[in-house]
């Protein structure tokens, strides 16, 4: 949900490919994921909810409308997500408290066929002071003690897609006049995404939703990098079974890890950040955290002022 | 939670983590949002003993009753930016807290976790490493009880020994004699749609005492969401809480992947029950064949 690295048409840089061990690899991480019985486990899952108008969470295309009801929406209007989250370094075993992350995004989906769905997204994600929630200018990195500028991530308006079991390979090139070549080198971008079966708890839906990139820098001296997100959403069962619910209210538990991103200036330290937190939607801007709202007025004012209209413009 | 070194703490240490309180560390006020964690309510989360009773009440209770915690996730390898499945996780841990003071609570731990098939959900007695191939066997995790300390802001060093837990051939596998560095933090309450969450953080690093073995680190930050109104209750001693957690550690000993740079990581959710028979059915399955004292008397583990 922040930071992930959507595809972005741009220039080839296919000079560092995955070899084909690795894709097998990525393969195997959504597959393993998939045959994932585990989260079904306790058998609570409804296996005979193939009932008219109910959702039927065995068959791919139905948990794939139940994802995109909880993150998203079955319609093409507005979507809005936040997210809270606190970032640490992690190097040869030791950990080192980093930043707040403070983030939202702000979609349009739209559904391809029954296996898939795209989204439009923007995403603002601020860096905070771990302790005060101030948004931070600069920052001391933990280990190197180098103090690095802190850019705001502005990413998109971009399109990514969802699905149960989704591979992708894109170029990528940072957008100009943005912050993009902060977190990622232009390059070829692997993305593995997938849902993981859903489990239920006392009437709550849980399912998993998966997403590991790798970066591939066109410049071959650059380090490939990664990012590894899990996004646990969850809503009613009932609601979220309901064919006539299009857009449900649902909470999000949110972790990642990630490669020192360009900004961090971090060379070739041993180590990546970790982070993780909580989120939901927001039914609309005003139902934003009221520091996100704060800190976007100062660094992204006219994503506020009509997001969807900068959507818009992008699906045109 | 889960594989903590938390656990391994003496009430000698935890009684020493009472003393580090008064160099200021167990008093120091909650930082951050705290201008916006009062509530008309009468809730006032931004002193430090109400915010640390507002977290007993979520993870625990305030009657000293028993409680019980369970967590589901998915473990990974983490080796050079691949991520890659290992396992499920599923743990269970029955508590019993009591307030020592406003700014300290002393609570018994006892905890059971299980290492889950990906494919099927069952409890794994074999598993292949990645990277090295190696078919390793998968150890149950049982430990306690442990009698600790819960403070706003803690740090400890102890002396970490195989003999102190209930299985020594357990210990083995899971961390070796070795000297403890210990910190847990809770973070301010963050408050937001009528619900309250409060985190907290805890970081243990390993250091052998046979200086020929690695040091071993865990990394573990818990979150609990509870309704606001549900807190705002002064006569409720405890809160229906939910739970998102994120774990990194070091590889353990019986994962035999000494040599290989990197470690696994582990998230998921669980949530809060007073009855041992209301936890995830496959945890009383399992907790049935593979440990039927714990449901027998979970209450009577805390106090051998």
């Amino acid at each position: 949900m922040t930071e992930q690295t959507p595809p972005a048409p741009g220039q080839p840089g296919a000079d560092k490919l995955a070899d084909d061990e690795k894709l097998r690899s990525r393969r195997g991480f959504c597959r393993s994921l998939l045959a994932g019985a585990a989260l079904l486990n306790s058998g609570l899952l409804p296996c005979s909810v193939a009932i008219a108008r109910e959702l039927n969470l065995q068959r791919e295309p139905d948990l794939l409308r139940a994802l995109i009801k909880m993150r998203g929406s079955l319609d093409t209007g507005l979507v809005i997500g936040w997210l809270r989250a606190k970032r640490f370094a992690v190097s040869e075993g030791r950990v080192m408290p980093l930043s707040g992350v403070l983030a939202a995004t702000f979609n349009k989906f739209r559904q391809v066929s029954d296996e898939q769905f795209s989204v439009t997204t923007i995403e603002i994600t601020h860096y905070t002071d771990f302790e005060s929630g101030a948004l931070l200018e600069s920052l001391v990195m933990p280990f190197s003690g180098q103090e690095v500028e802190v850019p705001t991530h502005r990413f998109g308006p971009a399109t990514a897609r969802f699905a149960v079991d989704l591979e992708e390979k894109n170029d990528f090139y940072p957008a100009e006049g943005t912050t993009e070549g902060e977190f990622a080198p232009a390059g070829t971008v692997l993305m593995s995404k997938s849902i993981a079966p859903g489990y239920v708890r006392k009437g709550e839906l849980f399912i998993r939703h998966e997403e590991h990139g790798r970066v591939y820098p066109a410049a071959s001296e650059l380090p490939t990098m990664f990012y590894k997100e899990s996004t646990i959403w969850s809503a009613p069962l009932g609601v979220v079974l309901d064919e006539d619910t299009r857009n449900v209210a649902a909470r999000v538990s949110y972790s990642a890890m990630t490669s020192w991103r360009p900004w961090m200036e971090m060379g070739e330290r041993p180590g990546h950040t970790a982070s993780n937190g909580f989120g939901g939607k927001a039914a609309s801007l005003a139902d934003l955290p009221e520091d996100f709202l704060r800190y976007t007025r100062q660094r992204a004012p006219d994503v506020l002022d009509d997001p969807e209209a900068l959507l818009d413009a992008a699906e045109e | 939670m889960g594989s903590a070194m938390a656990p391994l703490l003496s009430r000698r240490r935890a009684l020493q983590g009472l003393v580090l309180s008064s160099f200021g560390l167990a008093a120091a006020p909650p930082p951050g949002t705290a201008g916006e964690a009062t509530t008309q309510g009468g809730l006032n989360l931004t002193s430090p003993a109400e915010l640390l009773a507002a977290l007993v009440r979520m993870r625990g209770t305030l009657d000293e009753t028993l409680a019980f915690v369970w967590l589901r996730g998915l473990r990974y390898t983490l080796v050079d930016g691949e991520a890659l499945p290992l396992c499920g996780y599923l743990g269970g841990s029955i508590t019993r807290y009591r307030r020592l003071a406003d700014d300290a609570f002393e609570f018994v731990l006892y905890e059971i976790s299980y290492y889950t098939s990906i494919e099927t959900g069952e409890v794994l007695d074999k598993l292949r490493m990645p990277y090295t191939g190696t078919e390793v066997s998968v150890p149950l995790y049982r430990t306690g009880p442990g009698r600790h300390v819960i403070m706003m802001a803690n740090q400890e060093e102890l002396d970490w020994s195989r003999d102190r837990t209930t299985s020594e051939e357990l210990a083995k596998q899971i961390a070796p004699d070795a000297k403890v560095f210990y910190t847990f933090n809770v973070r301010p309450a963050e408050m937001f749609d009528d619900k309250v969450w409060i985190r907290n953080d805890s970081f243990t690093r390993l250091v052998p005492n046979d200086s020929t073995q690695a040091p071993m680190f865990y990394k573990e930050a818990i979150t609990y969401q509870a309704q606001r109104a549900d807190l705002e209750n002064p006569d409720a001693p405890h809160v229906d809480a939910d739970i998102s957690f994120a774990i990194a550690t070091a590889w353990r000993p019986w994962m035999q992947m000494a040599g290989i740079d990197g470690h696994t990581m582990t998230d998921g959710v669980g949530g809060k029950v007073l009855d041992i028979e209301a936890m995830p059915d496959d945890f009383i399955r399992f907790t049935e064949k593979h440990h039927p004292d714990v449901l027998d008397d979970p209450g009577a583990l805390l106090e051998s």
